[in-house]
């Protein structure tokens, strides 16, 4: 009986870490799995409608208007602005990938976008904006030195949609501290702003 | 037995360990089926939350226009599933078991982790591991602590090398930064790990101690069972001898009845002796009396002197035989009387000093000064055993002395109480040591040969001795044969105060009357034996009485209805209808007339209780047969006046109210002395019937009997003789503590008083105040009224030689002439009684 039970549970508890595994490495995979980019312009784009100030760094954040996951990089955000020798000027882009507000589902990116201290918000319909930069995920920052050279690309979350310390974060304070003068670039952690190939099609047509 | 005892401690040890290592696995999987319970709960609302905060915060993924669920969303609903889904079955299934803690363990954990991501990794919700480990620290197994703390260190450690930003945050310092995390989550291990040692370790100790409780538990109901099969056996044996015992309550319930029936039989044979014996003793004496009163030959008269000393002899043996017995049986009680004792030292000389002259002895009497001449006991019972004492001294001294001391004696004595010694020393044969203490012994004498010498029945210090011991004292002897004898007693009295002690004196001690005249009296002689009915009639004929006889109760009556008597002579025991039958008639026949004719008893009966049947039975008086003559006088001359009076006259000096001459010559014929005392009467008297009343309303007897006597040593200088006569009967009620008809009594006397107050107010009243009338010779009843009714102080007979009394010094009593003729004979017989 004893023996029965042991045959019972023990192949039972097995099946049990293996589907816990499986299931926690689906999670996983999906949080460490890095988001499509464009190449980056090295200065400042010449066509977009957001202005630089020549006497501050300037920090660009795009997010994808209804990516939970950007939350987290919101908070980064916060969290590294909080911390910065420099306050660089700061926009938020919201890509809507659509034109209207018909898209938003309320996933309380804007309303946290507007609580950060001195950042202006800007809603970018159809991603106009986002092309200029290149940013293709939720969460990509982009940060320009004074003269307007990009000192940073990239994430400042680990994960999609996990916050904590962070190589983006330590990457962008060093920058505004001026501990370096090294282009950083990192992989970015988000919902994909657009949708590949049929996303563009669809924006052509 | 020590070493059964050693094995028992031994066993009961191993057995009380076994029992506490169950007691503590009952424990132990009673916490771990109710933490495993908790945390099934526990993990399901967690699962919930996860769901919703899920839906809440990332409810959907977005990649351009197009979304779908969040993975988050998924991860709560499929892997929170997966988490829970073992963990519940086994809590289900095997509660309790190692595994299923092992499993909520670990599950608890990976739960954690997972709202770790859902909520995006924020810092507050790693307190969830500590939070979890604090939890399953509820096991009280540390087990569960390491291995939930091993996942999170393997979980660090391996993703820390695999992907270790996702769990640092950096790249930076992999190698040691599990360790960090691992730290802290073994900072509070150790702690959780202490406290659940510490919890079992106590766990522990309570399961011993309730392995021991109930061992001990165990063990005092084992000697409970024991001890109640010891009772129960016990309780058995008790039973059974309670049954025993009932048969022998049972039988020496029957035995005590046969007994008492026996008791009953030996007294109604005693009784029945007693009556049968004295009847004809007392025609045997009274004849013999009457005979040597003849004329007689001196060969007749030797021969009737022969018989009447054999009589007399024979009589006071029958009286011995009689007390003896009556003391046995318990039926003698004391006398409660005041008396004086000089009287009955006196009494118990005059006894004896002819015999004591005869045989050439000198008889002395001593009294220490420091004896009280009044005291309070039985004098007859004491004269009694002086008279046997003396009377021994004198029969076996042939010269010499008999003395006869009373010193107080020390010590025994209460208060209000007085222990007096007692010695009568003669100068005759003496006793020998070996036999002294067998004279007290009943029918025995020192030898044979002094019952042939000097006769006698043995009994008379037996009598003495049971007398004594009831008087609470003791008798003992000293003696040298051929030099004397000393008898020595002690008796306990209590004190009388001298005015009580003088009153009694009046009342209880007749004082000799040689030469008595004698009023000639119609007298009922009621007597059924022809024997006493002859002697009876000879003895009152020869007084000049006129003697009706009936032979029984119902003749009586009859007689009464044709015959008005002065005195009635009442035999109890009488065919057709007795004595007490016959008396209750008459005084039921009196009632509401005023008459109260005296019925003496004259019977043979002698046991305790008679006379008092019959003062009860409302008789007046008692003589036992063989009749005292002398007694029976004097009891007829008192009581017969008062019937002559009240049928002459209904005038209140005629009906035995007050003997105006008698108190006068008791006063010395001083008229300011005889309103002396008639002022302090009236003054006193009241107090006394209180007194009376008190005592009949408390049931005290002797109070009563006290109270009464006192009113009747009043009364009796003033000739009150219904007065007397119904104080004497209340005392005699009280000396028995019989109330019955007590309250009857009081009333007549209390009638009585007031009539007696009525005549004797006019005279109590100050001299100066009043005139003193006094009539002689008598005035008729209606004379002595209109006297009385022509108005206050008014003399209105100037035929008569009277004094004058005037009545009332406020006016509001009538004057009464006091008639003064009749007096003289109540004062006769109230000297007779000793005033």
């Amino acid at each position: 009986m004893r023996s029965a039970a042991r045959y019972f549970w023990i192949p039972a508890l097995a099946l049990w870490i293996a589907l816990l595994a499986t299931g926690w490495h689906q999670l996983l995979r999906h949080e460490f799995t890095a988001g499509s980019r464009s190449s980056e312009a090295d200065d400042w784009p010449v066509d977009t409608a957001l202005t630089r100030d020549p006497a501050w760094p300037t920090l660009i954040f795009f997010a994808h208007r209804n990516c939970p996951c950007t939350r987290a990089s919101l908070n980064e955000l916060e969290a590294i602005l909080s911390r910065a020798g420099v306050r660089p000027r700061v926009w938020i882009v919201l890509v809507s990938p659509k034109e209207g507000n018909d898209d938003r589902v309320g996933s309380g990116i804007e309303e946290r976008a507007r609580t950060l201290p001195d950042a202006r918000l800007v809603l970018d319909f159809e991603g106009v904006e986002a092309r200029r930069f290149g940013a293709r995920t939720s969460g990509h920052v982009y940060l320009y030195g004074r003269a307007g050279e990009l000192a940073f690309s990239g994430g400042i979350t680990d994960a999609r949609g996990h916050e904590g310390p962070s190589l983006g974060r330590r990457a962008v304070l060093r920058r505004l501290q001026d501990e370096t003068r090294e282009r950083t670039v990192l992989p970015v952690y988000g919902c994909p702003i657009y949708l590949g190939d049929e996303d563009e099609q669809t924006r052509e047509r | 037995m020590s070493v059964t005892r050693y094995e028992t401690d031994s066993s009961e040890r191993a057995s009380t360990a076994l029992r506490a290592e169950a007691l503590m696995r009952e424990h132990q999987r009673g916490i771990y089926v109710r933490t495993d319970r908790l945390f099934a709960w526990l993990l399901l609302v967690q699962w919930f939350v996860a769901l919703g905060l899920a839906q809440w915060l990332s409810p959907l993924e977005w990649a351009g226009v197009v979304s779908r669920t969040h993975i988050h969303v998924l991860a709560a609903g499929l892997l929170g599933a997966a988490i829970l889904s073992l963990p519940l079955v086994l809590v289900c299934f095997r509660p309790g078991a190692s595994l299923t803690r092992q499993v909520v363990g670990l599950a608890q954990m990976l739960m954690g982790a997972l709202l770790i991501h859902l909520t995006g990794g924020r810092l507050e919700t790693h307190f969830h591991v500590f939070g979890s480990l604090a939890l399953l620290a509820f096991y009280r197994d540390s087990r569960v602590l390491v291995s939930s703390s091993a996942l999170v260190a393997v979980d660090h450690l391996v993703r820390g090398y695999v992907w270790p930003q996702s769990v640092y945050g950096s790249v930076v310092g992999v190698e040691w930064r599990w360790l960090e995390h691992s730290g802290w989550v073994i900072f509070i291990d150790v702690f959780l790990i202490w406290s659940c040692r510490k919890g079992v370790a106590e766990m522990r100790t309570i399961a011993e101690r309730q392995a021991e409780l109930e061992t001990t538990t165990a063990r005092i109901e084992r000697t409970v069972e024991d001890r109640t099969a010891e009772l129960r056996e016990q309780s058995h044996h008790l039973e059974a001898l309670t049954r025993q015992l009932e048969v022998s309550e049972a039988d020496m319930r029957r035995a005590k009845e046969s007994a008492e029936s026996a008791n009953r039989s030996k007294g109604q044979f005693l009784a029945n002796m007693s009556h049968e014996i004295r009847t004809p003793m007392n025609a045997i004496v009274g004849m013999t009396r009457l005979a040597l009163e003849t004329e007689l030959t001196p060969d007749q008269r030797e021969y009737l002197d022969a018989v009447k000393t054999s009589a007399d002899a024979l009589l006071g043996i029958i009286n011995d035989i009689l007390d003896f017995s009556k003391i046995e049986a318990g039926k003698l009680d004391l006398e409660t009387i005041p008396f004086s004792l000089s009287e009955v030292l006196d009494n118990t000389v005059r006894v004896f000093s002819w015999r004591a002259q005869e045989k050439g002895l000198q008889l002395t009497v001593r009294r220490a000064p420091e004896v009280p001449e009044y005291l309070v006991g039985d004098p007859g019972r004491l004269r009694q055993i002086l008279i046997n004492l003396v009377g021994n001294g004198i029969k076996f001294t042939d010269r010499g002395e008999v003395s006869a001391s009373v010193l107080p004696s020390r010590g025994g004595a209460g208060e209000g109480e007085v222990v007096l010694c007692f010695s009568v020393r003669d100068t005759g044969i003496g006793i020998p040591a070996d036999k002294q203490s067998s004279i007290f012994r009943a029918f025995e004498q020192a030898d044979g040969s002094t019952t042939r010498k000097y006769g006698g029945t043995g009994l008379g210090l037996a009598i003495a001795q049971r007398l004594v011991e009831m008087m609470g004292g003791q008798l003992w002897v000293e003696s040298q044969p051929g030099q004397g004898s000393t008898f020595h007693f002690t008796a306990v009295f209590a004190r009388a105060d001298a005015v009580s002690g003088r009153d009694s004196l009046r009342g209880v001690v007749p004082c000799a009357a040689p030469s008595r005249r004698l009023k000639v009296r119609n007298v009922l002689l009621v007597e059924d034996n022809v024997l006493n009915q002859k002697l009876a009639i000879r003895l009152l004929e020869k007084k000049g009485h006129h003697v009706t006889v009936a032979n029984n109760g119902k003749q009586a009556l009859a007689a009464l209805e044709r015959n008005a008597f002065d005195v009635i002579l009442m035999d109890l025991q009488m065919p057709e209808m007795g004595g007490l039958e016959a008396t209750a008639h008459i005084r039921a026949n009196e009632r509401g007339t005023g008459r109260h004719v005296p019925i003496v008893a004259m019977t043979a009966h002698a046991l305790r209780g008679d006379e008092q049947r019959c003062l009860e039975a409302g008789m007046d008086g008692y003589v036992s047969k063989p009749i005292d003559s002398e007694r029976l006088w004097t009891i007829i001359d008192a009581l017969s006046l008062e019937n002559t009076l009240q049928t002459a006259s209904t005038t209140p000096i005629e009906t035995g109210i007050l003997d105006e001459e008698a108190l006068l010559e008791r006063c010395g014929g001083d008229v300011e002395t005889k309103l002396e005392i008639v002022q302090l009467f009236l003054e006193e008297y009241p107090s006394s019937l209180d007194a009376i009343r008190q005592a009949m309303s408390a049931r005290r007897g002797d109070e009563l009997m006290a109270a009464a006597h006192h009113l009747k040593g009043s009364a009796v200088n003033f000739g009150a003789r219904r007065v007397v006569a119904a104080a004497q009967r209340l005392e005699q009620m009280g000396a028995g503590n019989h109330f019955a008809a007590a309250a009857e009594t009081l009333e007549e006397l209390h009638e009585a008083l007031e009539e007696l107050r009525e005549v004797l107010a006019p005279a109590g009243s100050p001299p100066r105040n009043r005139t003193a009338l006094l009539i002689d010779p008598p005035l008729s009843p209606a004379q002595a009224r209109g006297v009385g009714g022509e108005g206050m102080g008014t003399p209105t007979n100037e035929n008569q030689s009277h004094k004058m009394t005037e009545t009332s010094t406020h006016g509001e009593e009538a004057g009464v002439c006091v008639r003064c003729g009749a007096s003289k004979t109540i004062g006769r017989g109230l000297r007779r009684w000793g005033f």
